[in-house]
């Protein structure tokens, strides 16, 4: 079989496995959480900056259903180009600003709490090196979120409670061949209800910090074969873990089109996602599976992406859109 | 009876006729100037001398083709395919040219064109020096909408290293709101031929030339109308012969645009003829580049008349059965043997500045014109149906020694040791190692080469002369069999001498 065939083999088996593993964990049981697999599908939601990073447009929905929560992410980032009539005898030339534009609308259920928003990110990069190879990239996300509280859950003080409330993301990444390395802040004005005093019900919204950096080691180039481990750390004000407990090692193993990988933590808990990109749409599965303790059942999660790659490469040098 | 007897007849002569076509090169003849134009216009016998296969490399915008630069092609390709890492993890890049060698219809390793500066233009829309240290290229100036031509020069940095360096104004001729797009240069030099909607042009986009006379580029001239349509012509290119290559949407074709060509003859060109569909298709046919060095490649270009315009890009080469006939480029297959013009023989003279020992030219070209007219025309084979040619820089001298050549021993033997001596030799190659080259063949004869080290380069001659006469006519023998940059040097005491004087 030669690599070509052995590659359009292990293809097929990722895009069955990505279908079909979610209805053997929805057998299971669960518990809430809130959606995860962004970090690992649409990171931009989480750094601004990161928006516009690719040469084109690309919309997602990232999903999780468990029980009475679930949540749903809609979400679309693209760097803004301009086509230019360019020289006669030549097809219209795309141009490259160097300004991203992105966008979410999200949903999450999670317990008593209810929250609807809608996002807009904008990030400038400014790049390091005359053939635009590495940048330096500053985003931002404004957004407002619709919060409202179950009734039958809360006391009567927040029954029938509903809070609209703004607030921002920043975030700043660089980005380089071979690494990258992300910094970014969400949710920067806090808790709307800080002066609360009944602080049992508080809307489960805190500020939020995240680093990345990682690596990419290229294995084979003939056929795109990438190791990239990296490092996820997550923190917010709330934070009562240890500070082990926020990093996040992970690994991703690229092989053309497909991507595979894994999320160690501290707390226990280990992950695998999947990702397969076509030349104009993706998908993608997130797993993982809970440490077992007094208080959680060992539960997995699940949950998938879905999106499209809007006109893979607006270079039009090839029609493989880049991860 | 009678009509059994015509019918046999007719039938016999038909197996004839047929078997006649099927018999490969039966069927090939020469033109009186050995040329195949009678192959040209039949695409199944076209097959036999020509491969046409598709390459395997993008064309990206705003390129539409490539361009043979030194020993592989020039094209646009985006910088993070320059990179070690696998482009589809590097979000960024841009576009970018780059050259690599092209070795058995494979695309080498990619190196930045122009390390120290961005060069993002059309890469088929520029033609090169002969030393390759000036480009004509296409551009649209900072605030215009229209195209232009500008020059670029290599020369050395601060750091001793090459840069190209951008003229900053377009050519003179390049005024008005018009289009000046895709410079050709002639194998001398002295004429540039381009594509422009300028003020004259018949319709669209015409073929013009200009010729470098007095130190600047002349008022361009329409190629007229039997080139020149009411429609687009572009994508000018001059073969070593100063053969024409186009592509055109108002002559006669298959569809969309078709390449043409028109043979130089002395003064002008030619009425074009279409290249036939085994190179043009339905679509675009645009961008036909040959290799100018040993004339035994060519790339063109195939654009979708869709919306999105795709472009693949393919390479012609000339087919080993070839071998047998008196055929070694693909010039001669489209256009036959050249046309000798004088004044090619003048300004290539012109290319000997180069190597910075530049003697005067005016009064050389003056003398050389001159000389030049005193030669027989056959002296150099060019109207006698030449023999058969077998040149190689490549192959091993073995097998170079295998054709049946008469080797020309030197007419001077021992020329350092005579005082006040005069010797002319033919410099055909100049490299910076030292090269293992035991001998050349021209036009059936073995010459063998002669080294000497001057500066800072290998530089490798052939034939020794007293008098400049013969000298002109074997540098024109070079010239035609694979030499294009061959010229005459000389040589006092055994010695390189630049005096003017020694070439009156």
């Amino acid at each position: 079989m030669d690599l070509k065939s052995k590659k359009k083999v292990i293809g097929k088996v990722l895009l069955i496995f990505i279908f079909i593993s979610p209805f053997y964990i929805t057998n299971a049981q669960q518990t809430p959480l809130s959606p995860i697999s962004y970090w690992v599908f649409t990171p931009y939601i989480y750094n601004p900056a990161i928006v516009g990073s690719k040469d084109f447009l690309s919309i997602g929905v990232n999903a999780a259903f468990q029980g009475n929560s679930n949540t749903q992410l809609l979400s679309g980032n693209t760097r803004i180009s301009k086509t230019k009539s360019g020289y006669f005898s030549s097809p219209d030339i795309v141009e490259f600003k160097n300004t991203g534009i992105g966008g979410s609308i999200f949903r999450d259920i999670n317990g008593i709490s209810n929250n609807i928003g809608i996002s807009a990110s904008f990030s400038y990069q400014i790049p390091l090196t005359t053939r635009k190879l590495s940048f330096l990239s500053f985003g931002i996300s404004l957004k407002g979120v619709y919060n409202t509280l179950d009734n039958d859950s809360v006391g009567p003080a927040h029954s029938f409670k509903k809070t609209f409330y703004p607030d921002f993301d920043i975030g700043i990444y660089f980005y380089g061949t071979s690494f990258f390395a992300g910094l970014s802040s969400t949710n920067i004005l806090g808790n709307p209800w800080k002066s609360d005093t009944l602080e049992i019900f508080k809307i489960p919204v805190s500020r939020q910090y995240f680093f990345t950096a990682g690596f990419k080691i290229l294995l084979s180039k003939p056929i795109n074969l990438v190791l990239e481990p990296s490092v996820l750390i997550v923190a917010s004000d709330s934070t009562i873990r240890k500070i082990s407990d926020n990093i996040n090692p992970v690994i991703r193993l690229y092989l053309e089109d497909f991507c595979i990988g894994t999320c160690f933590s501290s707390g226990g808990k280990i992950s695998f996602f999947t990702q397969y990109r076509y030349p104009k749409f993706f998908v993608g599965a997130y797993y993982e599976l809970a440490k077992k303790t007094a208080y959680f059942k060992n539960t997995p999660l699940i949950e998938f992406t879905l999106g499209i790659n809007i006109q893979p490469d607006k270079s039009r040098f090839s029609n493989h859109s880049h991860w | 009876m009678k009509i059994f007897f015509k019918i046999t007849l007719f039938l016999i002569l038909t197996i004839i006729l047929l078997s006649s076509g099927i018999n490969g090169h039966d069927i090939y003849s020469l033109g009186p100037d050995n040329s195949l134009l009678g192959i040209r216009d039949d695409t199944t016998n076209l097959k036999r001398f020509i491969g046409v296969e598709s390459f395997k490399l993008t064309i990206l915008p705003p390129s539409s083709g490539v361009q043979f630069y030194k020993d592989g092609i020039v094209f646009l390709s985006l910088s993070k395919y320059e990179k070690e890492m696998s482009p589809a993890q590097i979000s960024f890049g841009t576009a970018e040219a780059y050259y690599a060698a092209v070795t058995d219809s494979v695309l080498g390793k990619h190196t930045i064109f122009s390390p120290f500066s961005s060069f993002s233009y059309p890469c088929e829309a520029m033609t090169f020096s002969k030393d390759f240290n000036t480009i004509y290229f296409t551009k649209i100036p900072k605030k215009e909408k229209k195209e232009k031509i500008f020059i670029a020069k290599v020369s050395a940095n601060s750091k001793n290293q090459m840069e190209l360096v951008p003229e900053i104004a377009p050519l003179d001729f390049c005024t008005g709101n018009y289009n000046y797009s895709h410079p050709t240069l002639s194998s001398d030099e002295k004429m540039l031929v381009f594509a422009s909607d300028r003020e004259g042009s018949i319709g669209g986009m015409d073929l013009f030339v200009s010729r470098f006379e007095g130190g600047k580029w002349s008022v361009p001239e329409n190629l007229g109308k039997q080139i020149n349509t009411f429609r687009n012509e572009f994508f000018p290119f001059l073969d070593k012969d100063n053969n024409l290559y186009f592509s055109s949407d108002g002559l006669p074709g298959d569809g969309g645009y078709d390449i043409f060509t028109s043979k130089f003859n002395g003064s002008g060109w030619d009425k074009p003829i279409n290249l036939t569909d085994r190179i043009n298709s339905k679509d675009d046919d645009i961008a036909f580049t040959i290799n100018k060095t040993d004339g035994k490649t060519a790339f063109f270009t195939r654009r979708q008349k869709s919306v999105k315009g795709d472009m693949q890009l393919y390479m012609v080469t000339l087919r080993q059965e070839v071998a047998d006939l008196k055929i070694h480029s693909l010039s001669y297959v489209f256009n036959g043997m050249p046309v000798p013009v004088k004044s090619l023989l003048v300004a290539s003279r012109e290319d000997q500045p180069s190597e910075k020992d530049s003697i005067n030219t005016k009064p050389l070209v003056e003398v050389i014109k001159k000389e030049e007219s005193k030669v027989p025309e056959n002296a150099a084979g060019l109207k006698k149906k030449p023999d058969k040619v077998t040149i190689s820089k490549t192959e091993p001298a073995v097998k170079q020694a295998e054709a049946k050549v008469m080797t020309e021993k030197p007419s001077i033997t021992a020329p350092s040791e005579q005082k006040n001596v005069v010797i002319y030799r033919i410099q055909f190659l100049t490299s910076n190692n030292h090269k293992n080259q035991k001998e050349i063949i021209l036009n059936g004869k073995s010459y063998n080469p002669y080294e000497y080290f001057y500066l800072g380069a290998y530089r490798y001659t052939i034939g020794e002369f007293t008098t400049l006469l013969p000298a002109v006519e074997l540098q024109k023998i070079c010239r035609q069999s694979g030499y294009p940059q061959a010229f005459i040097v000389a040589f006092k005491n055994n010695a390189r001498s630049l005096d003017p004087k020694l070439f009156k």
